[in-house]
């Protein structure tokens, strides 16, 4: 129903197989421990998907949202876990590729497996309002910025090898940001919602706090 | 997630300032929307393919079928697939005015997440309540939903599905039959019922003695299934067991019933100014019992439903047949709180209930003692019990009762299970309560001549 080419076709198919093999057989484990789907992402890295979206010039396979679309499905179907954590990356790779002259090395890691990204946008104080952070910015000198927040309902936090954050600057002009932040040694707190339970994605509910 | 004092340079700045927004709206949500509905619709997948597989591989052991034989199933099945592909299709149309956009682009990507994730929700409940909760999923209880016997008003597939829990016998790995739980039927009068009967299955299943809960329409259905063998005890009211005992032949036994059930009266309840003084003839002073202290509360509705089906020729046994017509027929019964007004405001001129009804009642303002009175009352009698054939097998019938007596109110994990069934113990069942009832009945020839 997604009506992909060809080259759509076999990336969708390719996704299919990694995830059966390299993702189904894990994903019972992920759910139960709610434990972040590390091997699971290292498999489709290895096979490319990470770079679904980053541009040929950067060595990704250059996709959309259609063929991104049926690769989530493909993949939900076997890990409902990796699949969140797979679209959350998405999500901050999109913000990176609107940048390509900054985040040229980011793009190349993600399409060589190597970079996992997701979203930091929510905050304590703006709750489901993510566009709207109340978290300040403040000025260093030659566009530098210092900042402190508090970021809720991050996905793969703890995880990731960049973060697309957003805060405000000045006013309440919202500025996104891609931070590297050193991965923490200990495991994120981890909320857990009636309904995630039930679909097999609990180790993709985002830390709370 | 904590940033403190993070130090980030200008060359890692995505936008401009001022321009987060944009990003957000513009790069972000499109393709959060997008995929949230595909992760949505993964998981709404793989349940149904889950589901079918289930179904075409799990086999009855007693008839050599597969659940997938099974209508219900099948049906709810069907909604599943349909779901899934509708929510499917309408992310493929999403994904169309993406890329041309137009005038209904915004509404259709706002639209995704939530038509994809309402689909995965809607798709894994169904599959949750009526496959994996009733007991299909693989390795957990063996449990199959059975059709269940349609009622008058609640024919058809839907209504059907919702309603049957039975569990296929459990057989060791050779095949040979280790024990058969008892078959205890309950009359749905309410879902609350089947709520209820879960918990009560859960405690018989940790006291070792499992059983299945198989619900009914009627009292009269459930009493077939008692003397057809479908089932081995039913929880009968007063009338459900007179007529059992009708029907078989005095053949059914009474083996347990409830503390609250026992030495219960029926009230007939007046206003104070109102026509009818007393059901015993004008020439009697009506009789005004004072309301007696009680620590007992109201009943739960549900055995207030069973003094609704039995109030009528209990109530009979009380006036002896004596009772005038036209009084008979302007007297309602209340069997809930609810329809106490009801029989307070229409034409009744009396009403009947429960003494436990009245005296909570009176307690909690419900009935203004000064406005109305009982004029009437019957004898003691018994409510509900435990119904079963008398040749069921002694040893199965001990273990079920040694596993009902072992609850107990002052334990707390039993306490809820108790306080939804309105009862402090569970007592050996005992005929006794039941002579002015089976007296009435006969006397008003309640029940059509037994067919055999």
């Amino acid at each position: 129903m997604y009506r992909l080419n060809d080259e759509q076709q076999r990336i969708a198919a390719t996704a299919a197989a990694v995830a059966e093999r390299e993702l189904a057989p894990r994903a019972a484990d992920v759910d139960r421990d709610a434990a972040f789907p590390r091997d699971s992402i290292a498999a489709l890295g290895a096979s490319g998907l990470l770079g679904l979206t980053v541009p040929k010039a950067h060595g990704g396979l250059g996709q959309g949202p259609r063929t991104a679309a049926a690769v989530i499905d493909a993949v939900a179907q076997r890990c409902p876990s990796t699949a969140m954590v797979y679209l959350m990356h998405l999500c901050g790779i999109a913000c990176y590729a609107a940048a390509p002259d900054k985040t040229a090395p980011l793009l190349e890691a993600a399409a060589a497996g190597r970079h996992l990204s997701t979203l930091a946008f929510s905050e304590k104080g703006s709750r489901s309002h993510f566009w709207a952070p109340v978290s300040r910015a403040s000025g260093s000198g030659n566009g530098a910025v210092s900042i402190s927040a508090q970021k809720s309902f991050v996905t793969s936090a703890g995880h990731a090898d960049g973060y697309v954050v957003v805060d405000t600057v000045g006013r309440r002009d919202a500025a996104a940001r891609e931070l590297d932040l050193p991965r923490p040694q200990r495991r994120r707190g981890r909320g857990s919602v009636g309904s995630v339970a039930r679909t097999g994605s609990r180790a993709a509910t985002p830390a709370r706090r | 997630m904590t940033l403190s004092n993070v130090s980030v340079g200008a060359d890692r700045a995505l936008t401009a300032d001022g321009k987060g927004l944009d990003m957000m709206l513009g790069v972000v949500l499109p393709l959060f929307q997008v995929g949230s509905a595909a992760v949505g619709i993964g998981i709404a997948e793989a349940a149904v393919q889950a589901t079918i597989g289930h179904v075409t591989h799990a086999r009855f052991e007693e008839s050599n079928s597969s659940l997938a034989d099974l209508p219900t199933l099948r049906a709810q099945i069907a909604r599943m697939r349909i779901d899934t592909d509708r929510a499917r299709a309408h992310l493929g149309a999403v994904l169309d005015s993406l890329e041309s956009p137009g005038p209904a682009t915004q509404l259709m990507v706002l639209e995704a997440k939530a038509s994809g994730t309402e689909t995965a929700a809607a798709v894994t409940e169904h599959g949750d309540a009526d496959v994996r909760r009733r007991g299909l999923r693989r390795g957990a209880r063996h449990r199959a939903p059975v059709p269940r016997r349609a009622g008058a008003d609640r024919d058809g597939a839907d209504e059907r599905r919702r309603l049957r829990v039975h569990r296929p016998r459990p057989v060791r790995p050779g095949g040979v039959l280790m024990s058969r739980p008892l078959k205890v039927g309950a009359v749905m009068y309410d879902p609350k019922v089947s709520v209820i009967w879960e918990i009560i299955r859960d405690f018989f299943d940790a006291q070792g003695a499992p059983i299945d809960v198989a619900f009914y329409s009627t009292y009269e259905d459930q009493n077939d299934g008692l003397l057809s063998g479908a089932i081995d005890i039913a929880w009968n009211s007063p009338l459900a067991w007179v007529d059992a005992q009708r029907r078989s032949g005095n053949g059914c036994r009474a083996i347990a019933m409830r503390d609250t059930d026992r030495d219960r009266i029926s009230y007939v309840v007046a206003r104070r100014s109102g026509p009818v003084q007393t059901l015993d003839g004008p020439e009697r002073a009506a009789r005004l019992p004072p309301a007696r202290s009680t620590r007992r509360r109201p009943r739960s509705s549900r055995s207030a439903a069973c003094a609704a089906r039995g109030s009528a020729p209990e109530w009979t046994s009380r006036s002896g047949g004596s009772t005038s017509s036209s009084a008979s027929t302007a007297i309602t019964s209340a069997a809930s709180a609810t329809r106490w007004p009801a029989s307070t405001q229409g034409d009744a001129a009396a009403c009947a209930m429960l003494d436990l009804n009245w005296e909570g009642w009176i307690k909690d303002g419900t009935i203004d003692a000064n406005e109305f009175s009982i004029v009437g009352e019957t004898d003691r009698f018994d409510h509900c019990v435990f119904t079963v054939r008398q040749a069921l097998d002694p040893s199965a019938e001990k273990a079920w009762l040694d596993a009902l007596f072992a609850m107990r109110y002052d334990n707390p994990a039993h306490r809820e299970m108790m306080d939804l069934e309105g009862l402090k113990a569970w007592l050996p069942g005992r005929t006794t309560g039941f002579g002015p009832l089976t007296a009435a009945v006969e006397s008003e020839r309640f029940f059509a001549p037994a067919s055999s």
